[in-house]
């Protein structure tokens, strides 16, 4: 009796670890292979939940900045430094006030007219004019398939910033005249939360975390007025009598810059001082900009030469001929350099 | 001792040395002329970055290859070389550290000394080599009220093209992190 179960339990073992192990074969034969498959796809391909990808979460996010109202506060880092600074953003009107709440209370106040910066440690106000945003609806799609060319974007997932769930998106730069950007996006009205821009080599530049934002109905006019009244600073006002000069386009050549890039306009204006006119030339991939200034100098008025860096901004300023030659751009050292001594005249 | 290597040892009191220059830690323990480089490098490094210590030890790196020494060998594996092209161009990354500006009173706006002011830079690289630190005290107050000017002159010359480059990627379709964020944050030297 005893021996018979014995036996019995024996053969449905021998039974079940036959099946177990022809079970698990064909898993390794035919699901595995269709697993592994689909794997790389579903990856390469990555997707939110939502059905959105990493070009139409950077298109709704360049939307969303703009359009919302909100009042936020943020950390900026870059180096070893960190500041705070409130962000109110105005949609209808178009404005905007910056406040530095560490350090000396630098304000930034733009609007559809005007930029007016206000620095409480100089006694400086500068006021520059603003130029009117253009609509952005039809272009950006467009440019941003062109971007794939020299950035691959990718989105890595999910992070909760500001107390608000995001998806992270990558751009990862193709070659070294560019850096790479990584933006926390916010899921529900895709407003840009975090981001941070690196070097090629993945080293951080510098970043950006809300870590409060308010999105509001209205924003009330007393929020955008500046909380320093300028009296008794210098005014380097700019922007009232500044009649643009007719370009002369053909005047100088840029002969070198990277794949991708493409001359958007060329402007001529009064430099701040109202002394000489400066040749405002601007080139971008689509994401990537570089500026190119040059303006006749003058004996004595300080010439520049070399790098110099503020954050993820570099410029680099040759002499030539009587002329100055300034690269301004978020790009490497290297792009702001070569684009400047590749500049030409043609007269 | 080549100028190559006294451009290292800048570049890596800086943190821009990148994975080929490796081998510079080694020439370093065993020259002492470089030992004597590195010593006086730091110390112009911490007076322009103002962190100078309350008592100096000039002998730190004689220390150090001494204690190597003693050490026992550890074989880790080496990174493999990647070309950075993002290294300083062949004397920018002395003048960081030993910045030709500090003689003349200027501070230089690379993130590696104070990332303060918004100002360019005029530099040569060769001035750079022959720079010895008793130099850096040098003051004459008439010059220094007149490189203030110039200086002011070409960060507000700088500050109006930041101001118009913003403006122009406000309007580039793309919109990321606020570009006034930099103009709010960089302090100018007093």
């Amino acid at each position: 009796m005893m021996n018979e179960l014995l036996k019995n339990l024996l053969l449905m073992r021998v039974i079940f670890k036959y099946y177990a192990k022809r079970a698990l074969l064909s898993v390794c034969r035919y699901v595995l292979p269709v697993f592994l498959l689909v794997l790389p796809l579903t990856t390469v391909n990555a997707e939110t939940q939502a059905g959105l990808s990493a070009q139409t979460l950077i298109n709704n996010m360049s939307h969303a900045v703009r359009n919302l109202n909100y009042d936020g506060i943020f950390i900026y880092q870059r180096g070893g430094q960190m500041n705070t600074l409130r962000l109110i953003h105005k949609a209808e009107d178009e404005v905007e006030r910056l406040v530095s709440l560490t350090g000396s209370a630098r304000e930034v106040i733009r609007n559809k007219d005007s930029v007016t910066c206000i620095f409480p440690d100089d006694q400086a106000v500068m006021v520059e004019k603003s130029r009117p945003r253009e609509l952005l609806s039809s272009q950006l799609p467009e440019s941003i398939d062109q971007l794939v060319n020299n950035y691959a974007f990718s989105i890595l997932g999910e992070d909760r910033v500001a107390g608000r769930e995001t998806w992270i998106v990558s751009i990862k730069p193709k070659d070294a005249y560019r850096y790479g950007y990584r933006f926390w996006i916010d899921q529900q009205t895709h407003f840009l939360l975090k981001s941070e821009l690196k070097n090629r080599t993945g080293l951080l530049l510098e970043q950006v975390m809300f870590t409060q934002l308010k999105i509001l109905d209205s924003i009330p006019d007393e929020m955008l007025k500046p909380s320093i009244s300028g009296a008794g600073f210098t005014w380097h006002n700019n922007s009232k009598d500044v009649g643009e000069l007719d370009a002369d386009t053909g005047r100088w050549s840029v002969g070198w810059m990277p794949d991708g890039f493409t001359k958007n306009k060329h402007e001529m204006y009064p430099t701040a001082d109202k002394k000489r006119p400066v040749d405002h030339m601007v080139y971008s991939d689509g994401l990537a900009m570089v500026s190119i200034f040059i303006e006749k100098m003058e004996t004595g008025s300080g010439m520049s030469a070399g790098f110099s860096k503020m954050g993820g901004i570099n410029t680099y300023a040759k002499t030539a001929n009587g002329y100055q030659v300034t690269a301004v751009g978020e790009v490497p050292q290297a792009t702001v350099q070569k684009m400047a001594n590749s500049v030409t005249s043609n007269q | 001792m080549s100028e190559e290597k006294r451009e290292s040892i800048s570049a890596m009191l800086d943190d821009e040395l990148d994975s080929q220059s490796g081998s510079i830690v080694d020439d370093l323990l065993r020259s002492a002329s470089l030992k004597d480089s590195w010593a006086r490098y730091s110390l112009i490094s911490d007076v322009l970055k103002k962190q100078m210590p309350e008592s100096m030890d000039f002998n730190l790196a004689d220390r150090i290859s001494a204690d190597v020494e003693n050490e026992p060998t550890v074989l880790a594996p080496r990174k493999p070389a990647t070309q950075n092209f993002l290294k300083p161009v062949a004397g920018f990354a002395i003048a960081a550290s030993v910045a030709a500006m500090a003689i003349l009173g200027i501070q230089q706006n690379n993130e590696t000394i104070e990332p303060n002011s918004s100002q360019i830079v005029s530099f040569t690289p060769q001035a750079t080599l022959n720079i010895a630190p008793t130099q850096l005290v040098s003051s004459n107050p008439d010059a220094e009220a007149q490189l203030r000017l110039v200086n002011a002159n070409k960060r507000a010359r700088l500050n109006s093209y930041l101001v118009n480059h913003n403006e122009s990627r406000i309007n580039s379709g793309f919109q990321g992190m606020q570009p006034y964020v930099r103009t709010v944050t960089f302090e100018n030297e007093k």
